[in-house]
């Protein structure tokens, strides 16, 4: 492809993303926060475990009584 | 006139780029009605997170390059240099399954959705399909297309697949047809790594040519460039299931969080502490936590919300190359040829 229709093409690339709807960021950012409330109970990596047993992958150790 | 002076209409289209970039930059401004920081700056924070390494998976001999978590999350598939996919039972901390490739330069693996399938591919330009239910993975099938290396795959469904590559392209691929069926063109540099938006509507790449990009899959076009990134780059994680933002890493040390609807960036995760490139990203499930990988052998966990560093993984002995989240953990692959499971306390 020649370098002009290589141009002609970014540029309606461009138009064509410049053309979005966008959202205002204050809306954005209430609609995150909202979602990582929603699921920050589950998200075991933010809130940790309860208890060790509730961790899946906890190393099971202690003694056997002979 | 000469030849290689601009004529008049190449000069007119290089005006135009500019003013269209412009157009975009001042679109993206008229959508900021808040700043991020003042939004977020009076949340609670969350305090000191410390991360343990629970499970080790030892038997690459070699740097890893990527893994991916099955469905499940109790598998994960780990790719190494040594030119073997392993398939891991986490919790019992054994191979499942192992897949010895063709090509020891394996770049990118990943599990078909029901997991009886791993693609892999790399320096050899192969999208290469293996069959789980087979000992070893079957004889592959190998598919060509790409006229560079193989950075990314992510099976869109079933039977497609999406790919970036070293030849600066994306590529959808009809796993039937066995062929490429639309070339994803626009990155100037290549293409490091692509996450794929949990419904398979969307995609997000990460190049070397300092943008990422948000590709449609239904109409099979670029929707949008992020500028920002001041370096490659190399990787790139969906905020979870909503699909409302994307996290990336670069070269430049910083990561940062794009948003898709208001289509700017909204947070920067870098500081003066780190002083080296990032290599990778992962969201946690909820989005509260972007967790990176580092030149410096850590990972760093980052608050989203607030944009500080809260907690470090401290574990590997190299480079991090690869990172991948979900409920319950965490998993990492490194060039100290290990791939860690770690849980939050």
């Amino acid at each position: 492809m020649s370098s002009i229709a290589q141009q002609k093409k970014i540029v309606e690339q461009l138009r064509s993303e410049a053309s979005m709807a966008r959202k205002p960021v204050s809306e954005c950012v209430k609609d995150m926060i909202g979602f990582m409330n929603s699921n920050k109970d589950k998200d075991f990596l933010v809130s940790g475990f309860a208890s060790k047993k509730d961790n899946p992958f906890q190393e099971k150790g202690g003694c056997l009584l002979l | 006139m000469e030849d290689d002076q601009p004529c008049e209409e190449e000069l007119k289209l290089v005006a135009e780029i500019k003013e269209m970039k412009a157009r975009i930059r001042t679109a993206r401004k008229e959508a900021a009605d808040a700043d991020y920081v003042t939004e977020t700056e009076n949340l609670p924070p969350l305090g000191r997170l410390k991360f343990k390494v629970r499970k080790e998976l030892h038997g690459h001999l070699a740097k890893l390059t990527d893994l991916h978590w099955g469905k499940n999350s109790d598998t994960l598939v780990t790719a190494g240099q040594d030119g073997k996919l392993f398939v891991w039972d986490v919790y019992k901390c054994m191979k499942q399954n192992a897949v010895f490739l063709n090509t020891a330069w394996v770049m990118a693996v990943s599990f078909s959705p029901d997991n009886t399938r791993v693609a892999s591919g790399g320096l050899d330009n192969i999208l290469s399909i293996h069959n789980l239910e087979e000992p070893e993975g079957g004889t592959p099938i190998e598919l060509s297309g790409h006229d560079g290396y193989i950075a990314s795959i992510r099976f869109t469904d079933a039977s497609h697949c999406v790919t970036s590559s070293g030849d600066k392209s994306c590529a959808l691929w009809d796993l039937q047809a066995g062929k490429i069926v639309h070339q994803f063109l626009g990155h100037e540099n290549d293409v490091n790594a692509l996450a794929l938006a949990s419904h398979s509507q969307h995609f997000a790449s990460a190049s070397s040519d300092k943008t990422a990009k948000l590709w449609d899959l239904r109409e099979q076009h670029c929707r949008a460039t992020y500028w920002g990134h001041e370096l490659d780059v190399n990787g790139v994680d969906y905020f979870p299931q909503c699909d409302y933002a994307f996290a990336t890493s670069s070269d430049d040390g910083s990561c940062r969080m794009w948003d898709i609807r208001a289509d700017q960036m909204l947070a920067n995760l870098g500081d003066d502490f780190i002083q080296c490139g990032s290599t990778c990203v992962a969201v946690s499930r909820s989005g509260r936590l972007v967790m990176a990988g580092y030149d410096d052998y850590n990972c760093h966990v980052w608050d989203l919300l607030l944009e500080e560093r809260i907690g470090i993984m401290l574990g590997h002995d190299n480079r991090i190359s690869c990172i991948g989240s979900q409920w319950i953990a965490v998993a990492t692959g490194a060039w100290d040829n290990n791939s860690f499971i770690w849980t939050a306390k």
